[in-house]
């Protein structure tokens, strides 16, 4: 067949156009870097500052466990949800709208953009503090294929987490409100329900913590690879319930 | 082309635009006019499918905007100068359109010469005054090079060189058979640059016609001089008076004017003929129409 050659620009713009404008977006303004600064900062300091006392095995992975469940997490948060919020808040949404009309097209962009940066910041992050925790404890060589399993278990968390909190801001729509959200999510709703399976002797609701975001990330990052599908679930749900509300408002 | 049907657009209770039915045609700067609320922003928000309409169609080209496989190549809008990230630079926010539209790089570089503004392109857009804001929005709406404009109020913020330079380029886009909806508030302005004109108000279509025949059809008013004219002023539809207490008649020589004032027995000391500015037949036009008039005078509607 000869087919005339159809000009690059003539070909019909695809997801691939929109993810690369995510990128540029995302890499020019400078909150990206705070986050990401600040993400790394974190968990420098949690290597810095813990005593290394204790019998743990591997004092490290521990460092990079908790700085990401009791901080990192919520810096990943709100890194993703602004991605859409600050859109919103701006305005400059309906210019991304008049670029690229599809809703859908529009947030599965952010998703793969915030979910990838979110998986490399996430992993650079915990590469950097899990190391410094490790040389400082003089436990580096014993550790190194747990801490590279932790590595990259904690960026697929982060990742995945980041695209959970893009779609609560889709939902939401305001940057308070969606990380009020998100806190409550990660934070509030899983001791809720452990206090519920306690009190009406209900076991069904502990299984159901345990799989809200921040648990599931908990095991995912303690090498139970199965939840990265549970946190998968939430990004698709998230992404989903976002597009749909973004599909159903006048922009 | 733009052409819209039965177009319908309601919030909650409140019907923005109702039943609009126009057809913007290129080679023309065709100017969109109507007090606040009329729904001019809103019709525009339509046409872009930023809003949904409750009913009609907006369509591009024969085609929803939502179906276009090249949005800012098709159409160039600029709705907001606020619109756009305070963080972001005046060139990477282009940078971004661009690439979305698969649009080469040196297209940045390009419109942001055209519209004066390489040398504010590396600062962040939350530095930018108004005026500095429209250059980026026209910009973002040349960056395509499409055959349809639409710019909602883009000499707000605009100092006079703005105004005369934004005023050339309109008619120059339209010269090379391109169509251009723009609204303003500005009635002189929109006097120098559209040569057609759409007007609404409350949501309808109050005229669709030529420059000059709207303002034709105004026909030529007169201004009078006297001490007493309000028996005059009552006995013209769309009479009132100008700041200098003389009283303005507009669509009724001088001719008519003074036989009505010598069948009222008034006394004049001064009647001369003027032509009818657009500001007047759009306030004349309008008059029913406002949402928010300056003085709240609706009872017994």
């Amino acid at each position: 067949m000869t087919a005339a050659p159809v000009r690059d620009h003539l070909r019909p713009l695809g997801l691939r156009d929109a993810v690369a404008a995510e990128l540029i977006k995302l890499l020019t303004v400078r909150s990206t870097w705070w986050f990401a600064g600040g993400l790394a900062g974190l968990l420098l300091l949690m290597a810095v500052l813990d005593s290394g006392g204790g019998t743990a095995s591997a004092r490290s992975l521990t460092v990079g466990l908790t700085a990401v469940s009791y901080f990192g997490q919520y810096v990943v948060a709100a890194f993703g949800l602004l991605v859409i919020t600050s859109e919103l808040a701006t305005r400059s949404v309906t210019v991304t709208f008049a670029a690229t009309p599809s809703r859908g097209r529009v947030m599965i962009a952010k998703a793969v953009v915030t979910g990838v940066a979110g998986l490399v910041l996430g992993a650079a992050a915990t590469a950097l503090g899990v190391g410094t925790a490790a040389v400082r404890h003089g436990e580096l060589p014993r550790v190194l294929g747990a801490a590279a399993e932790q590595v990259a278990a904690t960026g697929v968390y982060l990742g995945l987490l980041a695209v959970v909190s893009l779609g609560v801001g889709a939902l939401v729509r305001r940057s308070a409100g969606a990380l009020t959200c998100m806190v409550l999510l990660l934070l509030v709703v899983p001791e809720v329900l452990h206090l519920a399976a306690e009190r009406l002797d209900a076991p069904f609701l502990d299984t159901f913590a345990g799989w809200t975001p921040a648990q599931a990330g908990w095991r995912l990052m303690s090498g139970e690879w199965e939840y990265a599908l549970v946190l998968g679930g939430w990004a698709v749900a998230a992404v989903g319930a976002g597009i749909g509300v973004l599909r159903s408002r006048d922009a | 082309m733009i052409r819209l049907t039965e177009l319908t657009k309601r919030y909650g209770p409140t019907t923005a635009v109702d039943g609009l039915s126009l057809e913007l045609r290129p080679g023309h700067v065709t100017g969109f006019l109507g007090p606040n609320g009329a729904g001019k922003s809103t019709t525009m928000r339509v046409i872009l499918g930023l809003d949904a309409p409750t009913s009609g169609t907006a369509l591009i080209g024969g085609v929803p905007y939502a179906r276009l496989s090249h949005p800012l190549r098709t159409i160039g809008a600029l709705l907001d100068a606020k619109a756009v990230h305070p963080g972001r630079t005046g060139r990477d926010h282009l940078r971004v359109l661009a690439r979305s539209q698969r649009l080469p790089a040196a297209r940045v570089a390009e419109v942001l010469e055209s519209v004066g503004m390489t040398s504010a392109a590396d600062r962040r857009a939350g530095t930018y005054s108004l005026g500095m804001g429209q250059r980026l929005g026209i910009a973002a709406a040349l960056l395509g090079d499409p055959q349809i404009l639409m710019l909602d109020e883009p000499v707000n913020g605009l100092d006079p060189d703005g105004v005369r330079w934004i005023r050339t380029l309109l008619r120059s886009l339209a010269a090379e058979g391109r169509t251009v909806f723009v609204s303003s508030h500005l009635m002189s302005e929109m006097e120098l640059t559209a040569d057609r004109v759409v007007v609404m108000g409350r949501g309808r279509l109050i005229a669709d016609t030529s420059m000059a025949d709207l303002l034709a059809s105004a026909g030529a008013g007169s201004r009078v001089r006297g001490p007493a004219l309000r028996p005059l002023a009552g006995a013209f539809e769309g009479a009132r008076f100008d700041d200098d207490g003389s009283l303005l008649v507009p669509g009724a020589p001088p001719r008519q004017v003074g036989a009505r004032a010598f069948a009222l027995g008034l006394e004049l000391h001064g009647l001369e003929a003027i032509g009818s500015s657009l500001e007047d037949t759009y306030l004349r036009l309008t008059g029913d129409e406002v949402q928010f008039p300056a003085a709240a005078k609706e009872v017994g509607r």
